[in-house]
This record gives structure tokens, sequence and C-alpha cells, in this order.
């Protein structure tokens, strides 16, 4: 029966395709029909069926229309109007309103059926939940549907409130609740997370302006600390405006505010400054070349000419001088504040006390330390910093996995850090002192050895079994920890095929207000004499990321009961 | 009849040419090797599979296959098709432009990460 309303459903297409192919998609139907039983793969079988026939239909008469007129389309209609059918046998009229009625009540009834189906299941997205949502989640539903003043806001400044109240509630399923509606692509980071309220207590705006409908750009401070952070946010002219980029620099305390308008010149030496940085630092000497000439051209195209904002400015450069050498390690950044110049380059002493003030209120990026079931350690921290900072958080972490039968490293949402840092991660797996990494520095010509501390004193875990996580995100120095480690046979790499970013960067001084992270180096593993920049580091056991925990759990616990099988 | 355009190419005809890459299939061998290779979330319905089908054949990127003695039983009418080396060139040139989005889109999104 149903083959053959679908075989009349198929004298809809028009007689050219349905000669040549008629047959053919009937046979798929029967192949699909024996194959696809029960309700819902026979719904969903219908459903597609449908669908294709609505795309289809009318795709292939344009395409009949639009095809060189042979003896088949001048056929006996002459002159008498009429539908233009374009097919050697006439649709019989009957067959057409029998067609028209049948998709009527079959698109009829498969709706009742799938709303009746899904809601039985509880599967798909129902009405009353999603208002349930709404209404549960405050901060949000007052954002989203602004009153009062409100209504004058622009779409960057709409996100920007809501993100505010979102952030500030506390609530995580706010937070969730504002990240599904206007951060789907996750821009926002740790500033949506439950956590970092916790560690700042929220956020208070001390000025907010918006240049622009689509963006806004605000000062805020901590509400546990006098720290001040200065961003941006930037949202999608879409009809719900979702957050395109977001961005906050800390300030230092003492630090002046001085927006500056650009003007040609200014550009000019900002130009300049970044293409003698990138010629004189730059890992691949040819490559700083190519993008000098990059950036030359752009401004003689005067395609900086009309940007005046130093963020939005500075964005520009990074993604001009990253179209040719696809180095994501590489940005110009910008600041509204006058930075001091220090006597050595380096940070200066005020931005080093800060930020091992922000590691301590961080705990060092640890963000899970705790022993799963079956007696398997698991650790997930999102950088590697600073060794002199870090060391004693390192020492007492490692320490509370001391009697772990095996350790899951989770590098998912980690953005690499301090090389040392990973040196001395890695010294916790390994009984005697292993060669891990070299980095070669451009500018000097010189090649620094990196290899693990082993043996730590009183470290346990040199013989267990180890899995290091990752995800498409694992970024520069977690791609190290996992490619070191891959390389010696020393852990088992579990997700996804790493960013691909392997150079290593230090920040160069333009002005007093823009400098450039300038990728220096790049890593040489002993083993393989190579690096993972643009490649990335690929996984031993390949899935999607979000399955990776789970999946390594199943890995450690096997491994685990093998190992000792005097246990159950 | 060239009358079919695959410039830019149709993600179905991508897929098909995909599922060919592996091996000689006919239609619903294909159908099924296109919901495999994308997680069962692309099933191409016979009219825009056959549509596919014949434009690619029309623009010789896959070919039909004569059975091997030349008759055609109504056992086995199914016909087989077969990526053509420029079809498999065009799939090639293809994956690259997708790889390359892939790169801009990464090299867009801010990844923050100070390998210092």
């Amino acid at each position: 029966m149903s083959e053959r309303v679908y075989a009349c459903l198929l004298r809809l297409l028009p007689a050219g395709f349905r000669d040549a192919y008629g047959a053919d998609a009937l046979e798929l139907f029967r192949d699909r029909s024996r194959d696809e039983r029960g309700l819902f793969r026979r719904l969903r079988l219908w459903n597609d069926l449908l669908f294709d026939l609505a795309i289809s239909i009318p795709r292939e008469y344009r395409l009949a229309r639009s095809t060189p007129s042979g003896p088949r389309a001048s056929s006996d209609f002459g002159t008498i109007p009429s539908f233009d059918v374009l097919a050697a046998d006439r649709i019989h009229p009957t067959s057409l309103l029998l067609g028209s009625m049948l998709t009527t009540l079959a698109l009829g009834a498969l709706t009742i059926l799938s709303s009746h189906v899904s809601t039985r299941l509880g599967e798909g997205p129902s009405v009353s939940s999603k208002h349930s949502v709404n209404a549960r989640y405050d901060p949000l539903g007052a954002v989203a549907s602004p009153q009062g003043s409100g209504t004058s806001d622009t779409p960057a400044e709409k996100v920007f409130k809501a993100w505010l109240l979102a952030f500030n509630s506390a609530d995580p399923s706010a937070m969730t609740a504002f990240t599904k509606l206007y951060d789907p692509t996750g821009k926002m980071g740790m500033f949506i997370s439950p956590r970092f309220r916790i560690s700042t207590g929220g956020f208070e705006v001390l000025s907010m302006t918006s240049p622009q409908p689509m963006s806004v750009h605000f000062c805020i401070k901590e509400v546990n600390s006098s720290t001040r952070g200065l961003g941006s946010i930037r949202v999608n002219p879409t009809a719900t405006p979702t957050v395109a980029a977001f961005n906050v620099d800390e300030v230092p305390p003492d630090a002046v505010i001085t927006e500056i308008k650009l003007d040609a010149t200014e550009r000019h030496r900002v130009i300049k400054g970044t293409i003698e940085t990138l010629n004189e630092y730059y890992v691949w000497p040819a490559v700083a070349q190519q993008m000098a000439a990059t950036l030359l051209a752009h401004e003689r195209n005067g395609d900086d000419k009309a940007e005046t904002d130093g963020g939005f400015f500075a964005a520009m450069l990074t993604a001009q001088a990253r179209s040719v050498s696809h180095d994501e390690h590489l940005r110009v950044m910008y600041k509204p504040f006058k930075t001091p110049e220090s006597a050595s380059g380096g940070p200066t002493p005020e931005e080093v006390a800060h930020y091992r003030e922000a590691m301590v209120r961080n705990n060092c990026t640890f963000e899970e330390v705790h022993i799963l079931p079956h007696n398997i350690g698991y650790l997930k921290f999102s950088a590697f910093p600073d060794v002199d900072v870090c060391r004693s958080t390192v020492t007492k972490v490692m320490k509370s996995l001391r009697h772990a039968d095996a350790v899951i490293f989770d590098l998912r949402d980690n953005h690499g850090g301090d090389p040392h840092m990973v040196a001395l991660m890695c010294s916790y797996l390994f009984d005697h002192r292993t060669h891990l990494n070299d980095i070669y520095d451009r500018h000097e010509n010189s090649t620094q050895e990196f290899w693990t501390s082993s043996p730590i004193p009183g470290n346990t875990l040199a013989n267990k079994p180890a899995y290091v996580l990752t995800s498409a995100d694992t970024f520069s120095g977690a791609e190290e920890f996992s490619n070191d480690l891959k390389n010696l046979n020393r852990a088992t790499l579990v997700g996804e095929t790493t960013a691909g970013g392997a150079h290593l960067v230090q920040e160069r001084r333009i002005d007093e207000h823009f400098s450039i992270q300038v990728p220096f180096g790049r890593p040489i593993n002993p083993i393989t004499k190579t690096d993972w920049e643009g490649t990335g580091v690929a996984p031993d056991v390949t899935v999607k990321s979000d399955a990776a925990l789970e999946t390594a759990e199943r890995l450690a616990a096997t491994r685990v009961k093998g190992l000792k099988p005097e246990s159950q | 009849m060239p009358k079919r355009k695959l410039d830019p190419l149709p993600p179905a005809a991508f897929q098909i040419l995909l599922a060919l890459a592996g091996a000689d299939l006919h239609g619903y061998g294909i159908m099924r090797q296109v919901a495999d290779q994308t997680g069962g979330r692309v099933r191409l319905g016979p009219g825009t599979l056959y549509s596919s089908i014949q434009s690619l054949v029309e623009e010789k990127l896959i070919e039909e296959i004569k059975p091997a003695d030349g008759k055609e039983t109504d056992q086995d009418r199914r016909r087989v098709y077969r990526l053509s080396s420029a079809g498999r060139k065009l799939a090639r040139n293809e994956a690259a432009r997708l790889a390359d989005v892939l790169r801009v889109a990464r090299a867009k999104n801010i990844l923050r990460g100070d390998y210092v």
C-alpha cells in the first residue's frame, strides 16, 4: 500500500527525471521500507520522503524549464494557455489532486504524531518546558524582555547587561541560560562560569560607552578586590544578538585610563613598530617578511584608514598578520592606559606581583582535583602557570593524588603557559631524569633543552598509568605536555586532535599603548624532531572531547583492575 | 544536457563524492554510506539523491558502471556508480577549501594562552 502511495507521489516529478530515475527511487523506497521498521523509523522515513519531494519537485521543474527545449518540451500544447508541464505524458488531474490531498493528510498526521511521540518520550523541546526555563531564571528573563528605559538599549548593551545580571546572580542555571541564548560559541569563557563568580564576587560597572550599536566598551571592578578590568564586547547583528568577541584586560591599580583616538601618523607608527619587531624576533624570518609586506599593502590600500579605535585597530593588524602566518600565538595588543617601559624589557615588578596575587586567588588554575571511582586520580587545570609562582601549589596538588592507582590530566580547556611548568608536571610521571623537549630561540639562535626533574621525593605516580584528555581547544603548552608524553609512550591521549599552536611568545613593547605578543621560538621534540604548529597533536584514542573523561575513566579502570588481579 | 550547476558544490553532492571515494555503490548504498559518514545527520531522500547523481554524471564526476557481461538481468538492475578521477580531484579541492574555512574560523576565535 505505502509503496503505491509513494509511486503516485513520484508521478508529481517531471517525466524526464521520472523516466531516468523513477524506478531507482522506488527501489530505494523498497530498500528503506524493508530495513526501517517500527513506528519511529517509519515516521522518519515518511518525513524524509515528503520533505525530499517538497524540495525536489519545484527544483526538478525549475531545472526542466531551463533545459534547452527538445522535442519533448515543444509538445502538443501549442498556443493554448496551460500549465507548463514539460513532460511527455501529462499529469492526470486526479493524480495531482490525490497527491496534494495525500501530502496534506500525511504531513498533518505526521505533525500530530511527532508532537505526540516527542511529548511521550520526553525528547525534543516542548513549548511548556521552554517557558518554565525562562520563568525560573529571572535575571535573564528580565533582560531578554527589557522594560522601561531598557527598551532603548543597543543590541550590545542588551547582551552586556544580560551577562552582568546572569553572572552576578551567581546562579549556574542563569549562566547556562545566558550562554544558550547569547553565547552559543562560548566566547565568554570563564566570564560566565560560577567558579569565577565565586572568586571575583561579581562585577560592578564603573563606566560603559557604546561607540557603535554592536559594541560596548566598559570598565568593571571586582566586588571582592580592587581589581579593575577594561574590556569590550561585540555582538553579531542577528535577530538575537550573539557574542562575536569579548575581551577583558586587568588594569594595573595606578593606571590612568586615557582612551586615544588614532590618526594616520599613530597608525603608521604602530605598523612600523610591529614590522620591526616581527623582523627581529618572529620565529620564521621569511614569514616575518611576508607579514610585513601584507601589513604595508593593507596600509597602502587604505584598509586601516577608518579605524580610530585602538582595540579594534590592534585586532585588525592581528588578523592581517595571521592571514599570512596562520599563527594563533601572534597578537597585536592595545591598552587604553599608558604602560611604563621597564628596564629589562620583561614584566614590571608590579605586573609580577599582580600575577602572583591572581594565581593565588585562582589556585594556580587548578579547577578540580579529586579521586574518581577505582582510585583514579583526576586533575583539571586551565593553564601551565609560572613555575616560580605556582611550584608549591603543584606540590600540594600532586601530593593529594599520591595514593592513586592511575592519573587523568584533563587539558581540554587548557591553553598553555610556562614550559618549565610543563616539565615540572611531567616530572611526576618518571623515576629518572628524562629529556622532554627542546626550544629553539630564533633571535638568540640558541636551543634550550627541557628535562624532567625526576625523581621527585615522595612521589608514587612515576609508574602509574597516565591519561591526558585533549580537545580542539587544547593549545600551546598543553599541547607540548600531550606531545612530550605521547612520544615517550608515557601517557594515553584521549579526545580530539589539539588546536595546533606550538610557538613560544614574548610581549614586546611598541609604544606606551601598543605591544605585540610575538612568537619568537619553536619547540623541537627530541624524538620526532618536529613540532605541532598548524597540525595539532593527534590523540591515541579519538573520541569527542565531551566523551573523553568517560572513555579515559573506563580505560583506566580496566587497566587498574588488570594490574591488581587480587582485587575483584 | 548541461543544465545543472555544481559550482559551488552543494553539500549533498560533496557527501556523495565522499561516499564513493571508498567503494563503488548503488543508490541505496550511497544513501546509507552518507548516513554513516555523517553520523545519521544527513539522510538523502530519493529526489535529492538521484538529482545529485544526475548532475554528477552529467559533469562526469561520477560514472555509471556497466554490468560486466553487458546484460542486465531483472534481478540485478541496480545502477552502480563509481567516482571518476575528476570527481576525486573536485572532492579533494572541496575538502581543502573547507579546511581553509576551518582554519580561518579557528584564527578568528580568541584563543588565549601564553606559551611563554
